[in-house]
């Protein structure tokens, strides 16, 4: 499984320039978030599904499928709540009206939130720590090594954290009933791995400065380099985009919910203008087509 | 030729009624192996600093430091302004720039975590280039010059954090080394690493020296394998030169003793004992390292004893004889059993098995080493016994009562007894002391052990100024304990746990870091406190100090226990893992396992 993820750094849009492919996973994160039309959602969110499964499997995905239901469940609920517009009246509740309209406007807002979690979670596996690194280092380069620095710090915390545990259990003191304790026990614990590292802090900036940092400009070391593939995939992928967000942003097919659902389009035309949005959304797996270690 | 000369060099920290440094004048030469070395506290770091304004601590300095080798457009420095007719008169260090300072002088500290900045091994390469503002392209080219010189081109996608300590050191002198620095400059290198990582650092060292001719200097107080490597030798003591020159012929003026290699201190001693009835061929050329530790032996013995004949005498007696007193003790001691593992087996994740079938164990009063390198399960075994982490199999038995399941396992009293957890048990030192303190002074510190126990005010207040005074640390409780040097924050770590009473301590790597003198203060410190009924189980790489101090060791290798003895036999039987004065002085008496054994045997010998 390790080895999995540990490939999809370097497969598929893992595979291009991290520019690129941020570009085009910010790209898809906005096409999905910046339109309610039920039928792009769909689309975005089993592209996010199917992509997922793909890169992490059916058995690791399945711990997430609880949160999005939860997510959809909590959204068409509370929109029903809150909202009382639409012509449809369910029921009434404390004198308020609860709409067909506001629960289905509540579970498409659901669904697109669902697939943006799941599109930022794909972004998060492709862009790693190392690739935001080298990308915030291009443009500032104390940004980067201060990134840089903090992806050090987080498992180096977590290291002295385990030992300093191990030291207070052995003493006695890891294992309390009461939970007023087992709270001062931990703070006491987060205390000293900070104290500990603040003095290793120290030693630190006096190493980085016998390594000459601060005296002048500094200049970014980068793993990446542009190549023909990724300049081909930046211009396809900014090709695809033009529909994509025509049939995003365009009056034509926008959707309403209130007072009652309608699109301003047949269904038929929607459906037909969807197709450059779907195929936008797909890219992913046309990537992984043309970049794959064999 | 002459890179740095110190002239006439004092410094005095702000405050302080005595020199730092005083009146030092030395002259390192360009492609040098300086080795600075001196007992703590004799100004042997502060020396050094002064190379580096960058970090030096704040204090008063007067004298000159002039650097020579601005010359040659190396590095690409801005050519010297000092020649005058061809000769190079050298500028001062201060006129040097900031950036060209990190250019030129490169430092490797001691603390191997602590001089890691980014969080992948390519970053850390590339870190010390980024400052200094060199173009990609070079920077490209001389990382992939960096990793086929160190070997680490597996390493370069790692993240920082899952390095070992060895690792870590070795990643940061090839960043400093990528940086082609003039001088290297390294502060006691090895004093957070294993022997063997250690010996890999010291090697790697000598290579950038040979093969690249950087100049080297290198303060270090573990001398065993340093010493011999250097080109010239810088002894200091209370923050002055006492005398330099190359490794042999200041081996014969040295006034201390302390971490020198085995075999000097051994021909040292042996020499000043024997005074006439020393044989002559043994008097030129003290010995340095193991292989001419052997030579001198035989021709101190020439014609007296010769090795073979000697081996000839069936030793296995002797051995014998040890183990059947050691049977003994144990028979007596076998009713006093405090810790007991019995067919411990754990493993991380399938496949991988780290513990399988270890079993051994501890009775009352005694010191229990368990000797083995990296990744054989000590540290595991450690965790096991410490509750964080439960077996997969096997038992572990504590003063009688079997370790339970996951972390209720600390609590090893009777219900109903109110007193903490932990109290009259057993507890674990962690390798670093700095894991234990919560507190901001000394005294404080000790008094948070007693929290929750069954005193009044006044007697804790008199238990912590006993403490104070059996750890030698009266006169420092309102110091901060980081404030503190190595070795007594080791002593206040130890004092935190005695005040607990605990019956049986584990020790992990209790000795790294500390100077020798140090060392033998911590081993006479825990056989005294052996001999008042604690016992000790201490899981260590450290061969000298389990020698000297262990009743008992073990070998721990692939998981298992594969020898137990007393330390005598245990050493006696070993071949490579073993003191450096038992393999220097094995082929004609094996059972000297201390330099002063082997002295010992080398004066009843020269007597007959």
């Amino acid at each position: 499984m390790v080895l999995r993820d540990k490939l999809l750094e370097k497969r598929g849009l893992g595979f291009l320039h991290p520019v690129c492919a941020f570009i085009y996973l910010v790209m898809a994160l906005i096409l999905t978030m910046f339109t309610m039309n039920p039928m792009l959602i769909g689309i975005s969110l089993v592209a996010g599904i199917s992509y997922e499964i793909h890169i992490m499997g059916l058995y690791r995905f399945r711990r997430y499928i609880p949160w999005l239901i939860l997510i959809f469940i909590i959204t068409t609920l509370g929109n029903m709540v809150i909202s009382h517009n639409g012509a449809h009246v369910l029921f009434r509740l404390n004198d308020n009206r609860v709409t067909l309209e506001a629960g289905f406007y509540g579970a498409v807002f659901g669904l697109m939130f669902a697939a943006a979690f799941l599109w930022c979670d794909i972004t998060q596996r492709i862009i790693t720590g190392e690739k935001i690194t080298y990308m915030f280092g291009s443009v500032a380069p104390n940004m980067g090594l201060i990134i840089s620095m903090t992806l050090h710090y987080i498992p180096m915390l977590r290291k002295r954290l385990e030992v300093v545990h191990a030291a207070q259990v052995s003493m006695g003191r890891g294992d309390y009933k009461n939970r007023w304790d087992r709270a001062k026990q931990w703070g006491k614990e987060f205390s000293i791995v900070i104290s500990w590292s603040l003095e290793n802090a120290i030693d630190t900036s006096a190493i980085m400065s016998t390594m000459g940092y601060g005296t002048g400009k500094r200049t970014n070391y980068s793993n990446y380099r542009i190549k023909k593939a990724d300049l081909w995939f930046l211009f396809i992928v900014l090709a695809l985009a033009i529909p994509a967000f025509i049939v995003v942003l365009s009056l034509e097919f926008k959707v309403y919910y209130y007072p009652t659902f309608g699109a301003m389009c047949s269904l038929r035309h929607m459906a037909f203008g969807s197709i450059g949005y779907l195929i936008y959304m797909f890219i992913p797996f046309v990537a992984e087509r043309f970049f794959k270690w064999h | 030729m002459a890179l740095i000369r110190f002239e006439n060099v004092d410094f005095t920290y702000p405050g302080a009624e005595n020199k730092a440094l005083d009146n030092i004048n030395i002259e390192i030469n360009d492609g040098d192996f300086v080795l600075i070395c001196g007992p703590s506290g004799c100004g042997k770091t502060t020396l050094i600093k002064q190379l580096l304004p960058e970090i030096c601590p704040y204090g008063y300095r007067e004298g000159r430091i002039v650097y020579y080798g601005l010359t040659n457009d190396y590095n690409g420095l801005a050519h010297n302004p000092n020649v005058y007719d061809g000769q190079n008169k050298g500028c001062d260090l201060d006129e040097l720039s900031p950036r060209d300072l990190a250019r030129t002088f490169g430092f490797v500290g001691q603390n191997p975590q602590s001089q890691m900045v980014t969080d992948k091994v390519w970053h850390e390469l590339a870190f010390g280039m980024e400052n200094i503002g060199t173009t990609q392209e070079i920077m490209e080219r001389r990382i992939a010059e960096i990793c086929e010189f160190f070997g680490m081109q597996s390493w370069l996608d790692k993240d920082v954090a899952s390095l070992s300590g060895g690792e870590m050191q070795m990643v940061h002198l090839a960043s400093v080394m990528v940086m082609e620095p003039r001088v290297l400059i390294l502060d006691e290198p090895t004093g957070q690493l294993d022997p063997l990582a250690a010996r890999n650092f010291l090697d790697m060292l000598a290579r950038i020296n040979q093969e690249l001719g950087t100049t080297i200097i290198l303060v270090e107080h573990h001398l065993e394998e340093a010493y011999a490597m250097a080109d010239m030798v810088v002894v200091m003591d209370e923050a002055s030169v006492k005398c330099v020159g190359s490794p042999r012929d200041v081996a014969g003026e040295l006034g201390f003793r302390a971490g020198l290699p085995s075999a000097l201190i051994i021909a040292k001693s042996v020499l000043d004992g024997a005074g006439e009835k020393m044989p002559v061929n043994a008097t030129y050329d003290l010995p340095l390292n193991v292989a001419e530790g052997q030579k001198w032996l035989r021709r101190l013995f020439d014609g007296k004893i010769s090795p073979s004949t000697y081996e000839m005498v069936d030793h296995t007696a002797d051995i014998q004889n040890d183990v059947s007193i050691d049977k003994i003790q144990k028979t007596k001691s076998t009713l006093d059993v405090v810790l007991k593992t019995q067919e411990l087996c754990f493993a991380y994740d399938e496949g991988k098995v780290v513990l399988q079938d270890c079993s051994f164990s501890i009775s009352r009063g005694e010191i229990f080493t368990l000797l083995g390198g990296n990744g054989t399960g000590k540290s595991t075994l450690l965790k096991l016994l410490s509750t964080t982490l439960k077996p997969a199999y096997g038992t572990i038995e504590v003063l009688g009562r079997k370790l339970g399941g996951f972390k209720d396992s600390i609590q090893l009293k009777p219900k109903g007894d109110k007193t903490p957890l932990g109290y009259e048990g057993m507890v674990l030192l962690p390798q670093d002391p700095m894991a234990l303190f919560t507190e901001i002074t000394v005294w404080d510190e000790l008094r948070e052990s007693l929290d929750g126990l069954p005193y009044s005010l006044d007697e804790k207040d008199k238990l912590v100024l006993d403490m104070l005074q059996q750890l030698k640390l009266t006169g420092y409780e309102k110091r901060h304990p980081y404030d503190l040097s190595g070795g007594q924050q080791q002593m206040l770590a130890i004092g935190k746990l005695l005040l607990l009473k605990p019956q049986i301590i584990l020790m992990d790597e209790p000795t790294k870091g500390l100077d020798y003198d140090r060392k033998i203060a911590l081993g006479q410190m825990i056989t005294e406190l052996a001999a008042d009924g604690i016992s000790f189980l201490i899981v260590s790489h450290d061969i000298e100090f389990a020698a000297r101090f262990a009743h008992r060791c073990g070998l721990m290798h692939d998981g298992r226990i594969v020898a137990v003895d007393n330390a005598k036999s245990f050493f006696a039987g070993n071949s490579f893992f073993t003191t450096a004065a038992n393999r220097m002085a094995r082929r004609f008496c094996p059972e000297a396992v201390l330099p002063e054994e082997v002295i010992a045997f080398c004066a009843r010998e020269l007597e007959e």
